[in-house]
């Protein structure tokens, strides 16, 4: 290695700017290339434009240029301008960007933006030495992994990683450099990315924007003046759509989050950095926490972070319950009510098949799915509070140490995050998976996850069966069982399909913030909003039809005949007292609706499949109703109060549960719950599995497997339930 | 009357379940309301190639 100190104006072929924040050490590592003498000092700012000097390694001549310290690319100073601009027009063939090691968080912000400007960067953790003093050990491998780029150590004024960093400087500069990598990028959450993508997308279209498109578009929403002014100069054509697009957008983003939208993307870029600093810097000197910090050393501990998370799981469960146990009763009092009212209109004992329809197949079937949107709306506000708190972030750390253990990527637990919500959009997040294999591991357990559709099941059964005191537990045991039955699923289809190292990933940890009013509603709203139109479009369709299939075929004559025998023999007895008549005319109105039920297209089709579900302890309503969830998980419940309530329009109102209760036993509602859990999963998602896979092998395997898993499951805990005497009343 | 109401809403919810099932099979609804406001999770089914 040998240098020379030059003048600015000659340039050598390959330019390297030296980038980094104040007080980097930048200076030190140019004079130490270049063995020029520029003046160095120990405070920011002693670079105030830039200088230049070359340095020949081996066959190559690069130019290096040394930049004014900047903590970021948005200029707010002189000094951020002059390198902001160089480091954006002048395009570098490379940039080393300075890290202090001994504040690796603070320092590798400006390293976040340079990988979202996508400008070729070699990351130079210097002093590393004394962040080796500090008790800092940074895991130089790990870290170029996750951020994709190179990552030397070096000691600026010893010299130390200079040659390490010269050849990665080379390795960047070749003309024909290896295969990119992976472009990392930040995570800027749910509420932003889709506008974001909106955004770059109307820039891509602008030949001039096209290759920095998602950077130009970061840079408007920050309300970067400079980026617009940039475009602005850059697209000769009228740019006015895109800046009324952004501030259209900046109003929305400023909405929900409630604070300036510089800020909060700036929290998910520290959210990111969060993140990173967790995986590769071990520290073993006490150094100033944060508050986020002092928390996160709780949740994020080895050993306490899992059972904290249950714990806030279970809590949830059990407000879900406590909370809306009131307002559920006071729904389907409600509908109750609407249902003697809707069949008032129709002289009483009158056969309507209007009546039926209103009362049993839309009131029975949408209204006993629309009881449960006070415990669909709790759970979201919950889940809301922990996501937008910063905790859930967490959560996906904590459980990302499992998921590395079992052999998932860390990156998938986002996706099964989401399917707690609902596997279709679960599944479309797989796409971030790097590997195929990493995708068809994560898509195909991701049912397992219970999604928002068998909440309805789980508050219908649980309620029914369970007293108060066990309800939350009972959700979040089913919760748990789905949980475990992912991670086992993973860590077989790891060991035999998908054998093969997983990608490194960052998990981004946001700093954490009391949630605002509004974010927490407008999320429970858009998921509520989601159920409430599913129950109006959906579920009222299927319920109609299903309502149809248990009302036709009626009985032959012979067996009405036979009823209507029976029904004056019992008015003609004179033996039986005005109460036992109408008990008697009761009871045979109830036999005859049972035999019109059973004879039905619903009940056969139901006793067709009931005795292959029989060992499982389930009747032919229950299975008539499983095989109906197939179109939505929510029919089940829709069915159930359908086939309870066909020919019962008259009598008086009694809850579905309390019909269940009076037929099944808390075993039997455990293993409908189970069973429902982990058997096939919707069409919806089974078609989503098929388009994402690329084949329908996969979907038919996913439903087949998961069906043979919920039957053998489901069967071991009936009958050992069932010899044990557990639940059997 | 009343019969002919009812065949009518049966026979609405039976055009209506199988413009479900042809949409659900042509990969047209996906079931959580994608592409519109109720979308469970923005932005999650975006892909490499952009593509919902």
């Amino acid at each position: 290695m040998s240098a020379v100190a030059t003048p600015p104006s000659k340039r050598a072929a390959r330019v390297v700017a030296l980038a980094g924040n104040p007080n980097s050490g930048k200076t030190t590592i140019f004079n130490a290339l270049t063995g020029a003498r520029q003046h160095v000092g120990n405070y920011p700012g002693v670079t105030v434009e830039k200088k230049e000097g070359t340095v020949k390694f081996g066959d190559d001549v690069f130019t290096v240029v040394d930049l004014p310290g900047t903590y970021s690319l948005t200029a707010f100073s002189l000094e951020e301008i002059v390198a902001g601009n160089f480091l954006i027009d002048g395009k570098p063939d490379a940039v080393v960007d300075i890290v202090d090691a001994s504040n690796p968080e603070r320092n590798l912000y400006l390293a976040v933006q340079l990988m979202e400007l996508g400008a070729p960067v070699v990351l130079a953790l210097n002093m590393s030495d004394m962040a080796r003093e500090k008790g800092l050990s940074i895991d130089t491998k790990k870290l170029s992994a996750l951020l994709g780029m190179p990552v030397v150590a070096t000691v600026g004024h010893k010299g130390r990683g200079l040659e390490e960093l010269l050849k990665a400087v080379r390795t960047i500069c070749r003309d024909d450099p290896l295969p990119p990598k992976p472009a990392r990028r930040v995570d800027y959450g749910r509420e932003i990315e889709p506008h974001l993508d909106q955004l770059a997308a109307r820039l891509a279209v602008r030949p001039a924007c096209a290759g920095h498109a998602r950077w130009l578009a970061l840079k408007l929403l920050e309300g970067d003046g400079d980026t617009a002014n940039r475009i602005r100069s850059l697209c000769p054509e009228d740019c006015g759509d895109i800046f009324r697009e952004t501030d259209k957008l900046r109003k929305h983003l400023e909405g929900v989050f409630g604070e300036e939208i510089g800020a909060v993307l700036t929290d998910r870029r520290y959210g990111f950095i969060a993140g990173a600093c967790a995986e590769v810097v071990s520290q073993t000197a006490e150094a100033r926490i944060s508050q986020s910090e002092r928390v996160d050393r709780i949740v994020l501990n080895r050993w306490l972070g899992l059972p904290i998370f249950a714990l806030l799981m279970f809590a949830t469960f059990f407000l879900t319950f406590t909370l809306g146990q009131p307002l559920m009763d006071g729904i389907e009092a409600g509908f109750g009510k609407l249902g003697e009212a809707v069949a008032a209109l129709w002289p009483a004992g009158g056969e309507s098949r209007l009546k039926s329809l209103l009362v049993d197949g839309i009131i029975g079937g949408v209204g006993g799915v629309l009881v449960f949107l006070p415990n669909i709306m709790l759970l979201f506000l919950a889940i809301a509070f922990l996501e937008d708190s910063g905790y859930m972030a967490r959560a996906a750390f904590v459980m990302d140490r499992l998921m590395h253990r079992i052999g998932l990527h860390g990156k998938s637990f986002i996706p099964l995050l989401i399917g707690f919500g609902c596997t279709v959009p679960a599944i479309m997040a797989t796409r971030t998976l790097e590997t195929r294999r990493d995708r068809l591991a994560t898509l195909l357990v991701l049912p397992l996850m219970s999604c928002s559709a068998r909440l309805p099941i789980y508050a219908l059964l649980i309620p029914a069966f369970f007293p108060p005191e066990w309800q939350g537990p009972m959700l979040w045991i089913v919760y748990a069982i789905g949980i475990a039955l992912a991670v086992a699923g993973v860590k077989l289809l790891r060991i035999t399909l998908f054998k093969g190292e997983s990608a490194p990933f960052v998990m981004e940890l946001p700093p954490y913030h009391l949630p605002t009013l509004r974010g927490l509603l407008v999320h429970m709203w858009e998921r509520s909003w989601m159920f409430l139109r599913k129950a109006g479009t959906v579920i009222l369709g299927i319920s109609i039809l299903l309502w149809a299939m248990s009302v036709w075929p009626k009985p032959g004559p012979e067996t009405m005949a036979k009823f209507e025998r029976d029904r004056s023999a019992i008015e003609a007895r004179k033996d039986l007292s005005g109460e036992d008549r109408r008990a008697a005319l009761e009871k045979l109105e109830h036999e005859q609706g049972e035999a019109e039920l059973e004879q039905s297209l619903i009940g056969r089709i139901g006793r067709g499949v009931a005795p292959a579900l029989a060992p499982l302890g389930f009747d032919w309503k229950i299975s008539t109703s499983l095989l109906g969830a197939l179109a939505a998980k929510e029919i089940f419940v829709a069915q159930m109060g359908i086939v309870y309530s066909v020919g019962q329009a008259d009598e008086e109102s009694q809850s579905l549960r309390e019909k269940l209760r009076e037929n099944y036993s808390p075993l039997q509602g455990f293993c409908v719950m189970l069973f429902c859990l982990i058997s096939m999963p919707c069409m919806a998602t089974l078609t989503v599995v098929w388009r994402e896979s690329g084949s329908w092998k996969w979907a038919l395997f996913q439903a087949g497997a998961l069906t043979a898993l919920a039957y053998t499951l489901t069967l071991a805990v009936f009958q050992a339930g069932s010899f044990l005497g557990w639940g059997t009343r | 009357m009343e019969n002919i109401m009812v065949m009518a809403i049966v026979a609405g919810a039976l055009v209506f379940a199988g413009r479900l099932f042809y949409r659900t099979l042509t990969g047209k609804n996906n079931g959580c309301g994608c592409k519109m406001k109720s979308c469970f999770v923005p932005g999650a089914c975006r892909g490499a190639n952009g593509r919902k």
